[in-house]
């Protein structure tokens, strides 16, 4: 019987989420096993674009997309995760936004933290503007 | 300089104190994007037809209207060109549900679906927003229907007449005069303080060029908006359009103002519908059309409607556009909205192509409100026409066979010849009551019967300039006052004799 990439792909993710995280690499030989004797190998490509796109659904993409002002030193990278209190061991990517002034925008799943300067500026600007009409 | 001094010092104190706390929000990412439609994963409060602003790498900023809300993603459509959106694009929930900007800045424009400008004559300013999507006004704030809509159009106004606050359908195949008949109703409501508002859905954009000069040249623009959803845009821009034009409406209504609406077409609106629902993959069902189709015509068209005067008193009057396929009235779409309006005018193919135009079959159209939305005058001029008409039909079907026929036969078909051809007009060509009233009485009179019935169209034409030049205090009066008396009676008949013995 012939699956489409999305069944191999939520398999997967049923089989990953119902045992210990300790036993993912057993998972993942048997699950290339399987592939194997389906010789559905070169599916690979698209069964991890649906498994990325279930744990995105389901908010278990261990990925944070971080941007910043000007590249940020690795000390600088994991205080800002920690202040955030995300897990360290997520794979980190960085993208360079000149436009931004300073600060950062950390996308963690769905969750987006701005901390950016432009954000508190405009803030302050607010503030300002309130209290001068006062 | 102590002023100064005392800004700064102000300021000062503002920065020192200024706390900012980290702002989270939830966002939703980009899964998947094609055909208009994107599906995103998050934004777990978002609200069914919630805006939902995608910002693409470069920076732009995308909006789209969430319509699919399922357990793990959300599927919007995009408004405009989706092309630039990309997978894992971030996107954020505005916690606005679809509005758009209303008020009187928007009467001689022409804008898009969202009502925003594209006549290239600038911004419009206007700081009021009305939902696109809107609850019908209640029954209690309501008032029937007793005010006459003129359309301008002797057959409309004689046989089929429309009120204010009124919903009646225009119904035909291809190319027999519909969009004519909307266009002719709104170049009427000139002088008239009605507003009007033109939705075009799915049109060529070419046709409303034209339909848009024709406007500025009979000086309609001064008081109506065309609302343009072109064929070459989206099916999303299609399917809002009309709600749009309605949230207008809506906005000159509550004021105590009368609105017209033509909405040009609904096929086409239904058909983009169902091009968004196949997309958000909701399940089809007749002709493909999804379950909701008759709701989809059913809370745009109730929103027109009459309010009482408690309530302003306004209305609007809605003119729905449907195309039928080989005059087939009793397919799934126009079963739906005939059902839905008070009443339909049918144009037919085969008498636009005998040279009958309007095109108006007057036994398969109706008006369900009736003589209460006519002028007095026009009521008792032309309340027997519709009837002469049909015995005229089933005559003139006898006398083809040949036979002689008795005399009082004779003149029942020679008056419904000359009745047949006064009730022919020119496109862009509307009447006043007072012509309306003239050549109806001149026809059902008798006054017409010794003219030949090939020349009629051109006698009429000449009684209309000769009642305005030596008649002018009798058109006004009936202009104005729009009732029959006897004394109107005679001043009619004796200038109809004057014009025939001229002649």
């Amino acid at each position: 019987m012939k699956y489409s990439s999305q069944q191999y792909a939520e398999a997967l993710y049923k089989s990953a989420s119902s045992i210990p995280s300790k036993n993912n690499d057993e998972i993942v030989e048997n699950f290339i096993e399987i592939l194997k004797s389906h010789e559905v190998l070169y599916k690979y490509k698209s069964i991890l674009k649906a498994y990325r796109t279930i744990l995105m659904k389901n908010n278990k993409l261990p990925e944070v997309i971080m941007t910043c002002a000007s590249d940020i030193s690795n000390e600088v990278k994991e205080e800002v995760l920690g202040a955030l209190e995300i897990d360290k061991k997520v794979k980190l990517r960085l993208r360079v936004d000149k436009k931004m002034i300073g600060g950062v925008f950390v996308k963690y799943n769905n969750r987006l933290f701005d901390l950016s300067l432009a954000r508190r500026l405009a803030r302050l600007n607010g503030r300002l503007l309130a209290s001068s009409t006062k | 300089m102590a002023q100064a001094d005392r800004i700064i010092e102000r300021l000062s104190k503002e920065i020192e104190g200024f706390k900012d706390d980290v702002s989270a929000e939830n966002v939703g990412t980009v899964l998947e994007v094609g055909d208009g439609i994107t599906k995103i994963a998050g934004l777990d409060d978002l609200a069914s037809s919630e805006i939902v602003e995608i910002e693409t790498k470069d920076g732009e900023k995308i909006l789209g209207l969430a319509l699919n809300l399922e357990e793990d993603e959300v599927g919007v459509v995009i408004f405009g060109s989706y092309k630039n959106i990309a997978e894992g694009d971030v996107a954020r929930a505005t916690g606005r549900i679809l509005s758009v900007p209303v008020g009187d800045a928007m009467i001689g424009r022409t804008v898009d679906a969202l009502l925003t400008p594209i006549d290239g004559k600038g911004e419009i300013k206007t700081d009021k927003m009305n939902p696109v999507e809107k609850v019908a006004p209640g029954v209690m704030t309501r008032e029937p229907v007793g005010e006459p809509l003129q359309t301008g159009i002797k057959a409309i106004d004689a046989m089929v007449p429309v009120g204010r606050g009124q919903r009646e359908l225009i119904i035909g195949d291809r190319q027999t005069g519909k969009s004519a008949v909307a266009i002719d109703t709104i170049i009427n409501q000139k002088g008239q303080n009605i507003k009007c508002i033109y939705v075009a859905i799915g049109q060529r954009e070419s046709k409303i060029r034209k339909i848009t000069k024709k406007l500025e040249e009979a000086g309609a623009m001064e008081y109506t908006t065309v609302v343009l959803a072109g064929s070459s845009t989206s099916a999303a821009m299609n399917f809002l359009a009309p709600y749009s034009g309605a949230a207008l409406s809506e906005y000159f209504m509550e004021k105590g103002e009368d609105v017209l609406i033509v909405y040009d077409d609904l096929s086409k609106h239904a058909m983009s519908y169902r091009q968004m629902s196949l997309l958000l993959k909701r399940p089809p069902g007749r002709e493909a059309y999804p379950g909701d189709v008759f709701y989809l015509h059913s809370r745009l068209l109730e929103r027109s409607a009459r309010l009482n005067e408690a309530n302003g008193g306004g209305s609007v009057t809605a003119l729905p556009i449907i195309e039928t396929q080989a005059g087939d009235v009793s397919a799934y779409i126009p079963t739906n909205v005939i059902s839905i309006t008070d009443g339909q005018i049918y144009l037919e193919s085969d008498l636009f192509n005998k040279g009958i135009r309007p095109a108006i079959n007057a036994g398969l159209s109706v008006s369900r409100v009736g003589s209460s939305a006519q002028t007095k005058i026009i009521k008792k001029l032309a309340g027997t026409l519709r009837l002469d008409l049909a015995q005229y039909r089933e005559l003139e079907a006898f006398a083809a066979f040949g036979s002689d026929v008795d005399a009082d036969t004779k003149q029942k078909l020679e008056r419904g010849k000359r009745t047949v051809e006064i009730l022919k007009q020119g496109q862009y060509e509307p009447l006043s009551v007072a012509e309306q009233a003239i050549i109806i009485f001149a026809v059902t009179g008798g006054f017409a019967d010794d003219i030949d019935a090939d020349t009629i169209v051109d006698w009429e034409k000449g009684l209309h300039k000769f009642a305005s030049s030596n008649h002018g205090e009798l058109v006004d009066e009936i202009n104005r006052e729009k009732i029959i008396s006897d004394d109107i009676k005679d001043r009619m008949k004796q200038t109809i004799e004057e014009y025939k013995e001229m002649v």
